[in-house]
């Protein structure tokens, strides 16, 4: 009995040990957590009870099921600015993917003045996002005054209408968004790059192996994970996308650059229709949370 | 077991957590709390007063001080706070939702629906009828301004105005040869005669005869005046209640027709095609756009942005199409959010500054203040808008008032202020800025694409706006 009553002493108290652990590790966790409710799901979750109502201001009047959702999805712009969105994902893909990468590369590579070149990559990111946009309007002016098309005209070429073209509207905010975003991605692969062995590289060189070799034999799988976080992160962050359209064309011409975030907002802030403007958020967050999902389960197809 | 338990404590308290968030953001709303602080007093805060002195508002400061000062005298236990916050929809509904709105701001008649309708403003009928306001307002005439349902929710600032117009840089004018032997601009009298002026002015001088807007809603908002001499109209109730959309019409293909003219036939409009309104004032200010449709008031603006000469500006009536000559008539509103009695300090505060009905020597002493500042400014001094009251006495007074401090000569803006043969015309009643956005991506595209074809065009845009909006209100 005293032996049986000893190991049930020793038990509880190794209970209790991991449980003072795990109240450590919650009492740590709460602020995140804290931060996490407040901020992140508190929004969403009232958005999402907020779609189900009529409003007055922010006020829910009367439950309307999912009439808001009909509203947006029956309107006739929704298909275009759902598309226009999925254009911006598709352009940061192909613009912004690459700089960031090349750009840590070249700085891991560099032997003098690293630490300035990592400053002076960085500073795009430093600059505030409104005005951002718009040095890059005045890049992109349609007029004889607009930076590219004086110098088209300086090398005899006629100016463009840059902004003004639908077919270009979206790829040119996306690179206005890629130089002003570029740099904290470019932070991130760069301390990634500096975590690789020298001496995988050294070997690599003993056996021949040229710049482009090493890069996609060492450089690039070492980065994968990263690169794999960083390309969910940018389709996330892009598909919300609604500051640079606002200020840089309004969604226009004729809505070519309009998003489901500029929606969004607009019916919020312009028309204070706030029920449609929160459904039509939680049709981006269930577009977003289909995507993450099937992304997962790419990424554990692929690790099988 | 105890693992469990703890388990459920913390699920409660992240239940708890985010009940009390959820909880936690309910702000106050307009007329609830007593407006007072711990000392008992009153406090009435006012937008886009000047917190700060600055080397550029120093003397409305100044001003400003003066009259808190002498208000809060006059008035013990009431305090005057500065809010240099103009309405901006960018964060109105987050201020409002907070309770966060000054007790007193003003806005544009677009918004003024949107505001009383998601319950934002003071019904302040009671305090009209007191202060004799009912007495001396046109309310027939300018009540849809500020009235709804028959009762009052704003009045309007400055006892004043606004309604559309064609602004001209002189200079572009002498360049062009287009002025007459006053040396006033030769105004065009028609649209048509307004785009062969333009083409003249592009011509001899290489400028942009006439700045459009086309965004931001505000080319809609511009093109509804043309859209109405050429006898198109906007919207109409049927029996059951229901709006229809009606613009898309012969006359509003023939008036989107005229704004596709402009780029494609006269080629006359500016470069930088999508615009708003500060676009074709900065234009206007520094010479490199000869016409724009504005308000006077908004002349003012440029001035200060954009270092617009009062001297170098004149302006028109608006041009007359083949229904007529109209143009769009608004005003600054002022809103309330106070409670009852701080509303009613608001309307003493008014009074002082000589913006109620009535007109003492201290409201001409207050006059003449604000327009040795405005002048002080480059703001346009010597021309007043359309009488908002029903006697002509106040206005004669202030126009008085206003003389010593002329910036203007008569000549420029005698054309605009006389607006003989003008309709004034409100704004569409229902889904104001959707209809603006509409017209902006119709504007949009015939500007940017030369086979576009109007009927078409607007057609689409009618239906869209049909169904997305009208068919849509609650």
């Amino acid at each position: 009995m005293k032996t049986k009553s000893n190991v049930k002493c020793r038990k509880i108290g190794s209970k209790l040990a991991g449980l003072k652990n795990e109240t450590l590790m919650w009492l740590l966790l709460l602020p995140t957590v804290f931060t996490l409710i407040l901020c992140h799901w508190n929004p969403i979750f009232r958005g999402m009870l907020t779609s189900l109502f009529q409003t007055r201001g922010f006020k829910l009047v009367e439950f309307v099921g999912l009439l808001n959702f009909k509203n947006v999805l029956t309107d006739t712009m929704f298909l275009q600015t759902l598309s226009n969105t999925f254009q911006y994902v598709f352009w940061s893909l192909v613009i912004g993917v690459i700089p960031p990468l090349a750009i840590a590369i070249a700085v891991n590579e560099v032997v003098h003045f690293k630490q300035g070149f990592k400053v002076l990559t960085y500073l795009p990111a430093v600059a505030p996002a409104l005005a951002a946009s718009i040095i890059w309007m005045n890049i992109f002016s349609p007029s004889s005054g607009g930076m590219l098309n004086i110098f088209l005209n300086w090398i005899g070429l006629p100016a463009s209408k840059w902004l003004l073209n639908e077919n270009l509207t979206i790829p040119l905010i996306v690179i206005s968004m890629t130089w002003k975003g570029y740099g904290a991605t470019m932070l991130l692969y760069l301390s990634s790059l500096q975590s690789v062995s020298q001496d995988l590289h050294e070997a690599a060189v003993i056996d021949g192996a040229g710049v482009w070799k090493r890069l996609f034999k060492i450089t690039i799988p070492h980065l994968g994970p990263t690169m794999l976080l960083m390309l969910v992160n940018q389709i996330i962050g892009v598909f919300q996308i609604f500051d640079q359209p606002l200020v840089m064309t309004d969604g226009g011409p004729n809505n070519a650059s309009l998003t489901l975030g500029l929606t969004s907002y607009k019916m919020a802030f312009s028309y204070m229709q706030v029920d449609r403007s929160m459904a039509l958020g939680t049709v981006s967050f269930f577009i977003l949370l289909i995507a993450t999902l099937f992304y997962f389960w790419m990424q554990k197809k692929l690790e099988d | 077991m105890m693992k469990n338990k703890f388990k459920g404590i913390v699920s409660t308290v992240l239940t708890a957590v985010i009940a009390c968030s959820l909880a936690g953001c309910v702000g106050t709303k307009v007329g609830q709390g007593d407006g007072r602080d711990g000392d008992g007093n009153l406090h009435i805060s006012i937008g886009g007063t000047p917190t700060e002195k600055t080397e550029e508002n120093a003397k409305t400061y100044d001003l400003f001080m003066k009259n808190k000062a002498d208000f809060e005298s006059a008035n013990p236990g009431v305090i005057v706070d500065a809010d240099n916050w103009s309405f901006d929809l960018k964060n109105y509904m987050t201020k409002a939702e907070a309770g966060d709105l000054p007790t007193m701001y003003h806005t544009s008649p677009t918004e003024v629906n949107n505001i009383v309708e998601n319950g934002y403003a003071a019904d302040i009928t009671e305090l009209v009828k007191k202060y004799g306001y009912d007495k001396m307002l046109n309310d027939e005439k300018y009540g849809k301004l500020y009235m709804r349902d028959g009762k009052y929710y704003g009045l309007i600032k400055d006892g004043t105005l606004y309604d559309m117009g064609i602004a001209y840089n002189v200079d572009l004018f002498r360049q062009a040869g287009l002025l007459d032997e006053n040396g006033v601009p030769k105004f065009p009298q028609t649209w048509e005669e307004l785009a062969e002026t333009a083409k003249i002015i592009k011509e001899k001088t290489g400028k942009a005869g006439f700045a459009i807007a086309t965004k931001n809603n505000q080319g809609g908002w511009h093109f509804m005046n043309i859209m109405w001499s050429y006898g198109a109209d906007f919207m109409e109730q049927d029996k059951n209640g229901k709006w229809k959309a009606t613009f898309a019409s012969e006359e509003g293909v023939k008036a989107l027709q005229y704004i596709k003219d402009l780029k494609w036939k006269y080629d006359v409009l500016q470069d930088e095609l999508l615009a708003d309104i500060q676009v074709g004032g900065r234009m206007l200010s520094t010479g490199d756009a000869a016409m724009i449709i504005t308000q006077r008031s908004m002349l003012d603006t440029y001035a200060e942005k954009f270092g617009l000469k009062a001297n170098n500006v004149a302006m028109s009536k608006m041009p007359a199409g083949p229904a007529g000559r109209f143009a769009q008539v608004g005003a600054n509103v002022y809103m309330f959010s106070g409670t009852e009695e701080q509303n009613e300090m608001c309307f003493k505060w008014l009074d002082m500054l000589g913006q109620g009905p009535n007109v003492t020597d201290a409201t001409k002493e207050q006059w003449a203040k604000n327009y040795e500042i405005k002048a002080g400014k480059g703001h346009i001094v010597g021309v007043r808008g359309a009488n908002l009251w029903l006697n002509d006495e106040r206005v004669k007074a202030e126009m008085e008032a206003m003389e010593p401090y002329r910036t203007v000569e008569d000549k420029f803006f005698a054309d605009y202020v006389n607006g003989e043969g003008v309709e004034y015309k409100f704004e569409p009643e229902r889904c104001v800025q959707q209809l603006y956005a509409a017209l902006d991506n119709a504007i949009q595209t015939v500007l940017l694409d030369e086979n576009a074809d109007c009927k078409d065009v607007l057609e689409k845009t009618q239906a869209d706006f049909q169904v997305n909006f009208l068919d849509k209100e609650v």
